[in-house]
């Protein structure tokens, strides 16, 4: 297992470099720098080119490469071209916005697939299951972003039930007014992740009932009850479980497109903002940290589903 | 059904009973879902390739009736400059289902290429090959195609890069693995022995093999291509104005939601439709593939 693990790590830590490379070169490439955002008209050129100097930006590629990812090792993502705010301290307020909006509509969104999958799986070719798997099958083909205009539309302008944007009303920073806002970015997000989980959980429900020890269970007279408590719905969940890891880079950046129709102020919307800005030391800060997270989600489903079923044998570990 | 098992290459040739096309066709015939969705999808392609034909201007302003409901005169609609909304959604329809076809293709052609050199590679370029996809695979696909677009001047060229760029890894993995085995098949094993280049090989007698998987993970794509070119356009990294798509439509639309729900309503349904009927056909092709195992 340990060895296992350094081996991963090795793996991640150039990967990681690589993308930061990648992400740092495109950046380059682009027609625009810090110090055309703070260029007035009456500044000569002599002048932009002396800031150009100090700045560093006319030194080779690799250089400026070299001092910026040093600075990201130690924290310091530089700061934003448009606000002047210190990226990091910016990011220490969104991700935690972000997190209080994903993090409970993934649970949620967990717990319906689960249940709706084992019912539907349990119910194959009955009414409820067609009810469920065509459900599911039409959440799939619905763009989140209409869905998230057709409930801002109808529970918020048509009903007023809730707040159409924000995280708070003005001057209001209480725990119901944040839940009042929560409800209309949150559904959008619960019916975006859970049909794909759901039907997931349904098919490996109807593969495990086909199973022998299902049979035997039923040839020892166990009811369906007894069967699906004590045995499916563990054989179904553990890769369930296991692969939560995956979900890792979805709390930071899942709710991009959700983000910025509600106006929450989460990660999300931060990148998004940026990108039409052409805020690049963020956008850069945001690419890293999402792709540092979907490295890291990966290598947490690895494991967890390796310690959870000892049969499976992971590359690299001890034979 | 006999106990020799033919390659499937020749059975798709001849067209018999179990061929792939044959076990399609019965698997498509066999689900009235499919044929609705079917004739479904006919109907919404039939009236995007029309939309020239009804000698309507979708760019022509008319200010003397902004913003109307739909109506007699105006199916769908206006929209906030008095443009007629049927006619834009028919003309958005088209490019949303150029896009959706051409970034498939690129998507496909790249994997099917990076799938079939790294099966029939040198181990090391397979390593190399694969580990390219494992580094496309760990990137933030959303960010990464909205950084990619700053680079590139927006437009359906640059959604089609976009959108096939960043999605061709499944294709490759599949095909490659495909690949793997159906290299150790006897004809192909003979291909081999009597000196045939392996770039020939693998066109002429690997490749028709792997049509089926090809076809299914192309036909997951372009509902999944679809769905990207509407989200990036909807982010405004897309199409862009006065050209429509229906994801270009419904950016324009969130602005007057409001007042105007039917512009935000009719283009939704238009892709969800789309994506829905694309996805149940591909369920039957992909039925179709695992007959055979």
């Amino acid at each position: 297992m340990l060895s296992y693990l350094v081996r991963r790590l090795l793996v991640a830590v150039p990967l990681l470099l690589l993308i930061s490379f990648v992400v740092f070169g495109i950046m380059h490439l682009l027609p625009y720098d810090v110090i055309d955002s703070f260029a007035t008209p009456d500044m000569d050129r002599e002048a932009l080119e002396a800031l150009r100097e100090r700045y560093g930006l006319n030194d080779p590629f690799l250089v400026q490469y070299g001092r910026w990812i040093l600075g990201v090792l130690q924290g310091d993502f530089g700061y934003s071209l448009i606000s002047r705010h210190s990226i990091a301290d910016d990011l220490l307020t969104k991700i935690p916005n972000s997190i209080s909006l994903v993090l409970p509509a993934y649970l949620i969104a967990l717990v319906l697939a689960i249940t709706l999958g084992l019912v539907a799986g349990a119910n194959r070719g009955r009414i409820t299951d067609t009810v469920i798997d065509t459900s599911n099958a039409l959440f799939i083909s619905m763009p989140p972003f209409w869905f998230a205009l057709l409930v801002m539309y109808f529970l918020g302008f048509q009903l007023r039930l809730f707040p159409i944007i924000g995280m708070h009303s003005v001057g209001r920073t209480d725990f119901p007014d944040f839940l009042q806002h929560l409800v209309m970015p949150g559904l959008v997000l619960i019916v975006a992740f859970y049909p794909d989980m759901s039907r997931y959980v349904r098919s490996s429900t109807i593969t495990q009932l086909n199973e022998d020890y299902v049979m035997v269970q039923r040839a020892f007279g166990a009811s369906k009850r007894e069967i699906f408590a004590g045995h499916i719905s563990r054989h179904v969940l553990l890769p369930v479980i296991t692969q939560l890891g995956l979900a890792l880079p979805m709390l930071v950046t899942g709710a991009l497109i959700t983000e910025t129709i509600f106006a929450w102020p989460g990660v999300g919307k931060y990148f998004a903002d940026a990108i039409n800005n052409f805020d690049y030391p963020v956008v850069m800060a945001v690419l890293l940290l999402s792709a540092a997270l979907v490295i890291i989600g990966n290598l947490l489903a690895d494991i967890s589903y390796r310690l959870a079923d000892p049969r499976v044998r992971l590359k690299g570990a001890a034979a | 059904m006999s106990l020799v098992k033919k390659p499937r290459a020749v059975a798709h040739a001849t067209g018999e009973p179990n061929g792939f096309r044959h076990r399609w066709a019965s698997a498509f015939l066999d689900s009235p879902q499919a044929i609705g969705a079917a004739v479904l999808l006919l109907v919404i392609v039939g009236f995007a390739l029309s939309a020239p034909l009804w000698g309507i201007d979708p760019d022509a302003l008319d200010l003397d009736s902004m913003s109307q409901p739909p109506s007699a005169a105006h199916w769908f609609g206006t929209d906030g400059l008095g443009r007629d909304y049927f006619i834009r959604v028919l003309y958005g329809g088209r490019v949303s289902l150029a896009v959706g076809l051409l970034a498939t293709l690129t998507g496909t052609g790249i994997g099917v290429v990076v799938g079939l050199s790294a099966g029939f590679a040198p181990s090391w370029l397979d390593g190399l090959l694969m580990r390219i996809v494992d580094f496309f695979n760990s990137l933030p696909w959303l960010l990464m195609v909205m950084v990619v677009s700053l680079l590139l001047k927006p437009g359906i060229f640059t959604i089609v890069i976009c959108v096939g760029g960043f999605s061709w890894m499944g294709t490759a993995r599949l095909v490659r693995a495909e690949t793997l085995s159906i290299r150790e098949r006897t004809y192909v094993r003979y291909a081999v022995y009597i000196g045939q280049k392996s770039f020939r090989t693998a066109l002429w007698h690997v490749l028709p093999d792997c049509l089926p998987t090809i076809l299914v993970a192309a036909s997951a794509a372009v509902s999944g291509a679809m769905m990207s070119e509407a989200t990036l356009s909807f982010l405004g990294r897309g199409i862009q104005p006065p050209q429509a798509s229906w994801g270009q439509l419904l950016q324009i639309a969130q602005g007057s939601l409001q007042q105007l729900p039917h512009l935000a309503i009719i283009p939704g349904a238009l892709i969800m439709a789309t994506v829905y009927c694309l996805n149940v056909l591909t369920n039957v092709t992909r039925k179709a593939t695992e007959v055979e195992q």
